[in-house]
């Protein structure tokens, strides 16, 4: 039953999409009017509506004809950014250029994307975890939900041009519109040029290969000026090596050994000038660390709750001042990662990359995350934890945090549909810890208010 | 005047002439067309959109159930789309006349509390010029007038839409080339594809006819005699009968009588219909005179249409409430009757006793020859010719009786002898009309006049309809005897014979009984509602709901504001026309053909200093600067410009078209 509702879903939306991109809206509505006058006229006695079904019908069969005909000599190149932001309208130039000796008139262009319907274990893994109960009956609600499946993994939607009048022999320049739609790459395949039939009820299509994706970064929300708690640090190894391990150092002068330093600091050829051993004295480096713990754990492939958190982090990632500290970004994908910014190690963008990367994790424990924070402990001065749900796993991690006094702010996404139990913000709140509950459609308030 | 207003009023003319409703169509158009001349137009809210849409819709709902009520068949689909652009015009006229140009489709099917919703994506505009245009083509087409007059109406009407709607990729030749030739295809394929359908229709009636013998003739019978396979019967519920004497059953209702038998057919010869002229209220018909002592039953039936055989018992003499338009009657007691396709429920009064079929001709003693020898040889070994007519019939059951089966098994012929020989001789088995020829032949043989009889055995009583059912299987044919002065029915076929057709019924044949009575039921209670005058009442009662519920929807603003708005097409025309033949457009269109686009928002000054900057290499532009100036007080300074300006203006454009303009052809 689960794979027969997938194949007709599946073969629908493939239909669906052969004819949007085929037929034109005149001819929808003319092939509406043929279906109805061939039931209307099915008796041929009562009523003369058999002969605008002949009519339409011929018609119809001649533009079917007209539009199998060989299509035009024009090729298209399509110029790209990088990246986008979703909810943001990307503008991109396509040149066309038209091969043929003739004037091109009324054309149109879309962008095609790559299959974007869910495999059969992506689909019934998305019902399982869905949040609705529902039976396979409901085939109206299962629908609706693969509409949104595929759109989700389409990520972009992409306009269709008219095109200008395109001359002979030459290019012309004409802006694109693309709205990402969710985080994630949108995969673009290629082009077609429709050109349609002298009525103007079918395409034919001529389709350009030009694969190129698009990253779609995560939404930023806008942060009043956070002043993230904390005090500078021991960094061991100075900047360069903050983010790695091992031994080098920031040197700032020279001195006389003194027994217990190490023989790896010895600078030898001072040695030999002076005769006596000299060692490199380094800089200490003090600076403000900071740990962004990103809470991916959810049973769901897909959430709007984690959608927002992962806003959240890019909106805090991009607005944290990393000239002068450093923040380590943690979370939880197929293993545990940890990306650390700031000080010229790497760049806000880098991160924002990372993120528009970011998928739920749905095989593993909370606990998972644990190693990336402990290895992390001693160099962190404060701490910002995004949380998607309130639970004892997460309240050990925060009072693990409390314990080794750092200085804690946790953001919990919230459902206003499921409050959270048991959770008193009043009591939780202390001078090392900071909660707040960010409610979801009132994200943006409740940021402001932190 | 824009095209798609042209196209509707040219459409609306189209639907009154063919519908015949010009009276509703003329002013219909004009009001459409006023819309050119009456410079003013409403502010109509969503609000309003939706009172008129559901304004529509009860009127639809209306005219539906008021349809239905009269025509009572599926056919009152074709009245009712004659009356469609009638139903939907305030909504095309308001469109027209409000200032909107295009009606949210969403205000027509939501709740009103939606509307406040100022989602843009929740709506979606819709202009309903082209969908009102589609519904007066298929009204027209509706009132099925067979001339070429809506062949061509359509196609003209149709083309001109095309003809706007059309890419301008292509030449006009090219387009009408095309059209003509589909405009062709479709008229040679509708004569074709009606002929198709007649021809369907002939074929279909003949099968359907043969299969289970509802349709019967009134000339010809054709028999399964002789045949082979099973002889399937439908289980079909085709009418019913009720009476309140129960003594009267089982009875057999008799369709048509014939005399002549050749090779497996039974044919009615000279049939003489004579017209039966009914009483003053048309319902009553007198086939012979009333008598004291008669049974009476209803019949609850379905007219097969124009041309159908009545079911009586033997001895009918008066039928009541059956509205048919013509009733003819034959020498043979064959009743036909003209009228509508529809339910009708007749009372039929009868007696047995009495005999109105004519007498006995040479025809009803006639023998096929190939059927003589057997016939002979059955009547010798019965020793049939010594016996008295009463001992013959009685020796004749008892020989069918004892000797015979019934089967619906057809067992098909030798080739040297006939099936009815094979039958008498052979096989013995068969079913009734095997044994009503074999009888019918046998009592000619002895010098008894009969003649062959089919109808319906009415035995089968429904307890949950308490009445009698008669369905498609329960047709049976028996023999007519000229005894003691009148025609008798005589039936030899073996009284087990409905036993072992209710054997051979589906056990789930029950569902199919109830759906039957359902719709009998429905069909019951809709006749009876026309009969009496609830329906009168009940249309009294219906206006005030109407009223109420449009009250209802119509919330508590019913009287509110209509804010008209004025065009201000005159003054527009003004603004247009000073100017408007610069030649600077010229250069403009120029520009466009060589692909440079002028923003929607963009001046021109805009424009060509964008270009400049885009191309610089472009040296077509360098001149435009000081002709725009003067494009620009010509066009919009209101003192006009003087002119020597003018001319200076037209000559720097004739040298700049000269300069640039053929150079790029």
């Amino acid at each position: 039953m689960q794979k027969f509702i997938y194949n007709l879903f599946r073969f629908s939306s493939s239909t669906q999409f052969k004819l949007n991109k085929r037929v034109t809206p005149i001819g929808f509505g003319v092939f509406c009017c043929v279906v109805i006058s061939g039931i209307l006229g099915i008796d041929t006695n009562q009523s003369s509506t058999y002969q605008a079904f002949t009519f339409l019908f011929s018609i119809i069969i001649i533009s079917l004809i007209y539009s199998l005909k060989t299509s035009e000599n024009i090729s298209a190149t399509r110029i790209l950014p990088k990246f986008s932001t979703v909810d943001t309208k990307l503008k991109y130039r396509i040149v066309i250029h038209n091969k043929t000796k003739k004037t091109q008139i009324g054309l149109k262009l879309s962008e095609n994307f790559a299959d974007p319907r869910p495999n059969f274990s992506e689909f019934r893994e998305s019902f399982k975890t869905s949040p609705n109960k529902f039976n396979y009956l409901d085939v109206f609600f299962l629908y609706y939900h693969w509409v949104w499946l595929v759109s989700r993994k389409q990520c972009i939607t992409a306009k269709t041009l008219k095109l200008p009048p395109l001359p002979p022999n030459s290019k012309t320049e004409i802006m694109g519109e693309i709205t990402p739609k969710y985080r994630g790459v949108g995969r673009l395949i290629s082009l077609t040029i429709a050109i349609p039939d002298p009525f103007g009820f079918i395409y034919n299509c001529t389709t350009i290969n030009l694969p190129q994706s698009l990253l779609i970064l995560p939404k930023l929300y806008q942060l009043p000026s956070i002043q993230l708690p904390g005090f500078r640090k021991y960094q061991s190894g100075g900047v360069n090596s903050a983010s790695s391990v091992g031994e080098s150092s920031e040197f700032r002068s020279l001195r006389d050994y003194r027994p217990g330093d190490s023989l790896r600091k010895i600078h030898w050829k001072s040695w030999a000038k002076t005769g006596k051993p000299i060692v490199k004295e380094e800089q200490d480096e003090f600076f403000v660390r900071h740990a962004l713990i990103l809470d991916t754990f959810q049973d769901q492939k897909y959430s709007e709750i984690l959608e927002e958190a992962i806003s959240i982090a890019a909106s805090l990632a991009c607005e944290i001042q990393t000239q002068e500290s450093l923040l380590d970004l943690m979370f939880v994908g197929n293993e545990a990662y940890c990306f650390t910014f700031g000080r010229g190690i790497s760049h806000t963008d880098k991160m924002l990359e990372i993120l528009a990367s970011v998928v739920a994790c749905q095989d593993k424990n909370f606990d998972s995350i644990i190693p990336v924070v402990m290895e992390r402990i001693s160099l962190l001065s404060g701490c910002i934890c995004i949380f998607l749900c309130w639970d004892e796993d997460r309240k050990k991690l925060v009072n693990y945090l409390q314990s080794r006094n750092i200085h804690t702010l946790v953001l919990i996404i919230t459902d206003p549909k499921n409050k959270l139990e048991n959770f008193d913000l009043e009591s939780q709140s202390n001078q090392l810890e900071n909660f707040h509950i960010l409610e979801l459609g009132k994200i943006q308030t409740g940021l402001m208010n932190i | 005047m824009k095209p798609s207003l042209i196209l509707l009023i040219a459409s609306v003319i189209f639907w009154g002439w063919q519908t015949g409703i010009l009276i509703f169509s003329l002013p219909i158009a004009l009001i459409l067309l006023g819309s050119q001349f009456l410079n003013l137009r409403w502010d109509l809210s969503k609000t309003d959109f939706k009172r008129i849409a559901y304004f529509c819709l009860i009127s639809l709902v209306t005219l539906t159930i008021y349809l239905l009520l009269i025509n009572r068949s599926l056919y009152f689909i074709y009245t009712l789309f004659q009356w469609l652009p009638i139903v939907f015009f305030p909504l095309i006229a308001a469109q027209i006349y409000s200032i909107n140009e295009n009606i949210d489709i969403l205000t027509l099917f939501l709740k009103s509390n939606n509307l406040t919703t100022t989602d843009k994506e929740t709506h979606f505009y819709f202009n309903f010029t082209y969908p009102y245009f589609i519904l007066c083509i298929f009204s027209a087409s509706a009132s099925n007038i067979r001339d070429i007059s809506f062949y061509l109406g359509m196609f003209v009407l149709s083309s001109l839409a095309f003809w706007f709607l059309r890419p301008k990729r292509y030449s006009s030749i090219i387009w009408l080339c095309l059209i003509l030739i589909a405009g062709s295809i479709g008229f040679i394929g509708h004569i074709g594809l009606h002929q198709l359908h007649l021809k369907f229709e002939t074929q279909f009636i003949t099968l359907f006819t043969n299969a289970n013998g509802q349709e019967t003739d009134s000339l010809n019978k054709r028999t399964s005699i002789g045949e082979i396979g099973l002889l399937k019967q439908s289980n079909d519920i085709i009418f019913r009968v009720a009476s309140e004497n129960k003594q009267t059953f089982p009875l057999l209702l008799r369709e048509a009588t014939y005399n002549i038998y050749k090779s497996a057919n039974w044919l009615a010869t000279n049939p003489n219909f004579t017209l039966v002229q009914p009483d003053h209220n048309q319902t009553t018909w007198f086939l012979g005179n009333q008598l004291q002592n008669s049974s009476e039953i209803i019949i609850a039936a379905t007219l097969s249409g124009d041309q159908s055989l009545l079911r009586l018992p033997d001895g009918t003499f008066q039928i009541d409430d059956l509205p048919v338009k013509k009733m003819e009657k034959n020498q043979y007691g064959t009743i036909k009757v003209l009228g509508d396709i529809k339910p009708v429920t007749y009372k039929i009064q009868f007696n047995p006793n009495l005999s109105l079929d004519s007498p006995p001709t040479e025809e009803d003693l006639q023998i096929a020859n190939q059927e003589k020898s057997a016939i002979n040889q059955i009547i010798n070994n019965l020793d049939l010719q010594r016996k008295s007519p009463p001992e013959i019939l009685k020796e004749l059951d008892k020989f069918f009786q004892q000797n015979f089966t019934y089967s619906l098994q057809l067992t098909g012929k030798d080739k040297s002898i006939t099936p009815l020989s094979t039958f008498l001789l052979k096989t013995r088995s068969g079913h009734c009309e095997y044994f009503a020829t074999a009888t019918t032949l046998l009592l000619r043989a002895v010098g008894i006049p009969t003649r062959y009889a089919v109808g319906y055995s009415v035995h089968e009583f429904n307890k949950l309809e308490n009445q009698y059912v008669v369905r498609s299987r329960h047709a049976h044919a028996w023999t007519m005897v000229y005894l003691n002065g009148k025609w008798q029915a005589f039936d030899t076929t073996p009284a087990d014979w409905t036993s072992i057709e209710n054997a051979a019924v589906s056990p789930l044949s029950f569902i199919s009984d109830l759906w039957s009575l359902l719709g009998f039921k429905i069909s019951e209670s809709l006749r009876y509602i026309i009969a009496s005058d609830s329906l009168k009442y009940s249309l009294l009662l219906i206006l005030p709901i109407i009223f109420i519920f449009i009250r209802r929807v119509g919330g508590k603003k019913v009287v509110r504001r209509l804010s008209k708005k004025e065009i201000l097409t005159k003054s527009v025309d003004k603004f247009h026309a000073i100017g408007i033949d610069s030649e600077f457009y010229l250069i403009e269109k120029k520009l466009n053909d060589l692909g440079f686009f002028r923003h929607p928002s963009e001046s021109l000054k805009n424009w060509i200093e964008r270009l400049k900057e885009e191309v610089p290499t472009l040296n077509i532009l360098n001149d435009l600067t000081v002709v725009i100036d003067l494009h620009y007080r010509y066009r919009f300074d209101p003192a006009g410009i003087q002119e020597t300006d003018r001319i200076k203006l037209k000559s720097s454009i004739q040298v700049w078209l000269d300069k640039y303009g053929s150079k790029d052809d």
